[in-house]
């Protein structure tokens, strides 16, 4: 027989003997093969039971990530906040001493102690006529440079009365001049300090459209300037920089970076090494499980990469771990066009500002008769009328201003107000201080003299207040660098220096007033104030204008309610500047 | 030790739309809520990328960070959680990046005489699996982690690692494994009955 036919033969019959020859495996083989068919359940189980499981991260964590977050002006806010109080506080020592007139606590006054009614002028110096009679205030210090004369006062009256001593008997040059009490205060031009012009504003029309460009160096975010495509395509059409992030990966998927970074990766030493690209969004987002593709994508910074001697040179540009962003990385770059500029919605201004007003008020004053007296005071109100007239005064402040949005903002901080009127008058000597009540707690001038209306004498009336207000701002227009705003609210006027004259009810005799608390005494007052302003922008972030200012008193100025009431009123120009933070 | 806080069912922040507005205008109250929200949850996540508590605060710290720095580019198309969990993930990707030169060739494992069964994973609390998450070497708790937690396919796990296909495959294969063994005995420790020692 042919020996291949021998072998065919054979290979059929074994095929006949096995081919349907059965083993049956053993139980542990199915449990291996069940084991690895059912290998998705040890994940889903994985994922089902660390689903939701949270640990408390320490106190500490939530510090550190505020503190490196990088707060916009948090910490030169505490140092405008400072030196905001520290300026304040030195204008307003500046403004009380400068409001302090030079000797008034020299000022020689007939006290009505030790100077009985009837024992007038007429009998002690009968050898002296009326007209001669003129008790002048005395500035012994100050009196070369007010040009005053010297007071001629007689002696019987005013010998042991005065509070000074510094008018001595017979020191009266035998003439005698007009009394002046004038301090003449030069006009003070002030000069607001103008900042200069610093970069160009920054064109944000809207906030939420504002293109995005991530800084791919810092990892950090920043507005795209204007006219630049938005984030996707600016990233889609940025190159791939040396420090191996590819940008495009931000948007696919798909592409792996192998190429600009880690060059070693290529060379197959470190095939199994993680090189990261930051993936993308899907539309499936679903907590714990995968995330498909999707625009939400977050292109993370590499940390910065761990010195390594073994790992081949590459180009760096990663972000220290733990750095916090420069805060130019988080500012706004700011396009050269300044048109549109949206005050409140610009990123890198704070809603804070700090305004420094400065100007002249007039000042006016509103006399009312008492609620409380049964006395006629019309006659006392028509003579003060005539005789009181508004003068210029200087006025400043610093505001606070915490801006609610680009039309609001609320302020308060300090205002400086000085009211001044001058006090033009007569006087002639009169019979009817004999019959009068004097107030026995005042202080007089003139005291036996009927004040009549005239400009022989003329004496300032003056108060400072220092003002704590609570002011509403409204942005009525803005149209490219000017806007139009008015602002207007309540201040406490605090009487902080007072140097003034009243007339005696009578009309004979002025009390004078060299403290608040001085007969009749003041109290502090409510003011009320509606100033429109018109501001220029010079930059982002400051703002100057002028802002015309009505300020009228809601309260009287005076405690006793049995005296004529003073209600003060201004009405005044301020040229003020904003500075933003 | 940690203070687990096992919740199956995490709460939407409240008024979230409006706090994450608050969170790019970069006001610190939206930012402190948002960070009391997701804190616990994604330090969860972060200790299983982790080896150790205080690495995982640290990458929880570099997550925030970078959540309230690319806050604005969230555009509510889908879940907020899931963005932050993405950018917690991406954090703990890059904090290996340059630490992880490249997988292990064998995780080191004892002769474990424990068999795995899929009871053991219920068995066992979420603390313990994230404990023995962390005993991992680097490079594979980090592709156990993405595929089996975060359900990435090898394929993306592999352009994101840019590792091939294959070695994702079997760098898990080698991590699953590892990890049933080492739960198993682990479960084995704890029902072992108690042995008096003379």
């Amino acid at each position: 027989m042919n020996p291949l036919k021998k072998q065919n033969k054979l290979e059929d019959s074994l095929k006949k003997q096995l081919g349907d020859l059965e083993y049956k495996p053993s139980d542990s083989l199915w449990e291996n093969i069940e084991k690895n068919i059912g290998h998705d359940k040890f994940e889903a189980d994985l994922r089902k039971r660390l689903d939701g499981f949270t640990v408390q991260p320490k106190n500490t964590t939530w510090e550190s990530i505020e503190k490196n977050l990088g707060r916009k002006g948090t910490s030169h806010q505490k140092f405008i906040y400072y030196s905001a109080f520290l300026l304040l506080f030195t204008a307003g020592i500046l403004m009380g001493l400068w409001l302090k007139l030079p000797g008034t606590e020299d000022k020689v006054i007939a006290s009505t102690e030790s100077q009985p009614v009837k024992n007038g002028l007429a009998g002690s110096h009968s050898s002296l006529s009326a007209a001669e009679i003129k008790p002048e205030i005395r500035r012994p210090a100050t009196e070369a440079k007010n040009k005053l004369a010297p007071m001629f006062i007689p002696s019987g009256i005013v010998e042991g009365n005065l509070a000074s001593g510094n008018i001595g008997k017979g020191t009266a040059s035998g003439k005698t001049a007009p009394a002046r009490n004038l301090r003449v205060t030069p006009v003070e031009e002030i000069s607001t300090p103008v900042q200069p012009v610093g970069s160009t504003n920054p064109e944000m029309s809207d906030p939420s459209a504002l293109p995005v460009v991530i800084s791919q160096a810092s990892g950090t975010l920043a507005p795209a300037p204007k006219g630049q495509p938005p984030v996707e395509q600016a990233i889609a059409a940025e190159p791939t920089p040396a420090n191996g992030i590819n940008t495009e990966n931000i948007n696919t998927r798909n592409t792996v970076d192998q190429s600009a970074s880690t060059p070693a990766l290529n060379s197959g030493e470190n095939a199994g090494s993680v090189i990261i690209n930051p993936p993308v969004n899907t539309p499936e987002e679903n907590s714990g499980t995968k995330e498909s593709i999707v625009e939400n994508t977050v292109p993370v910074a590499p940390v910065a990469v761990a010195a390594d001697s073994t790992r081949p040179a590459e180009t760096p540009a990663t972000e220290p771990k733990t750095a916090a962003p420069p805060d130019s990385a988080t500012k706004p770059q700011q396009p050269a066009n300044t048109a549109d500029y949206n005050f409140s919605t610009n990123e890198a201004f704070s809603n804070l500002s700090l305004t420094a007003f400065a100007g002249f008020n007039m000042s006016f004053i509103r006399l009312e008769l008492p609620s409380k007296s049964h006395l006629d005071y019309g006659r006392n109100i028509a003579l003060r009328r005539q005789v009181e007239k508004p003068a210029a005064e200087f006025t400043g402040s610093f505001l606070l201003n915490y801006h609610i949005n680009n039309r609001w903002s609320i302020s308060s901080g300090f205002v400086l107000t000085n009211f001044r009127q001058v006090m033009q008058y007569n006087v002639v000597n009169t019979d009817e201080a004999k019959y009068r009540i004097l107030e026995p707690t005042a202080k007089y001038i003139n005291i036996n003299d009927s004040i009549t209306n005239g400009n022989a004498k003329e004496l300032e009336i003056r108060y400072s207040f220092t003002e704590i207000p609570l002011f509403v701002t409204f942005r009525i227009l803005e149209k490219k660098k000017i806007s139009l705003e008015v602002q207007g609210g309540l201040s406490l006027g605090i009487i902080t220096g007072v140097s003034s004259y009243f007339i005696d009810p009578s009309n004979v005799g002025l009390m004078v007033m060299n403290e608040k608390n001085d007969y009749p005494p003041l109290k502090n007052v409510l003011f009320m104030s509606l100033m429109p302003a018109i501001s220029y922008q010079l930059n982002p972030s400051v703002n100057i204008g002028i802002m015309p200012s009505i300020k009228v008193s809601l309260t009287s100025m005076m405690q006793n309610e049995y005296v004529v009431q003073q209600y003060p009123y201004f009405a005044g120009i301020n040229a003020f500047l904003r500075k933003r933070f | 030790m940690f203070n687990e806080i096992l919740t199956s069912y995490q709460p939407m922040l409240q008024n979230e739309p409006d706090i994450i507005k608050g969170c790019v205008e970069g006001d610190p109250t939206c930012q402190k809520r948002v960070y009391e929200h997701y804190a616990g949850k994604m330090l969860g996540v972060c200790m299983r990328y982790s080896k150790d508590r205080a690495e995982a605060e640290d990458m929880l710290q570099e997550g925030f960070l970078k959540v309230f720095q690319n806050i604005g580019r969230f555009e509510s198309k889908g879940s907020f959680e899931g963005w932050v969990r993405r950018i917690m993930v991406f954090n703990a990707i890059n904090y290996f990046k340059h630490r992880v030169r490249k997988f292990q060739e064998d995780l080191d494992r004892d002769d474990y005489d424990a068999a795995y069964h899929d009871n053991i994973v219920e068995r066992i609390s979420a603390k313990e699996i994230v404990a023995l998450v962390q005993q991992m070497p680097e490079g594979y708790r980090l592709i156990f982690n993405l595929y089996a937690i975060e359900g990435y396919t090898h394929k993306e796990i592999g352009e994101q690692l840019g590792i091939a296909v294959g070695t994702s495959k079997s760098q898990y294969s080698r991590a699953r494994q590892w990890m049933q063994q080492v739960l198993a005995k682990h479960f084995q420790i704890l029902n072992e009955p108690f042995e008096e020692t003379k």
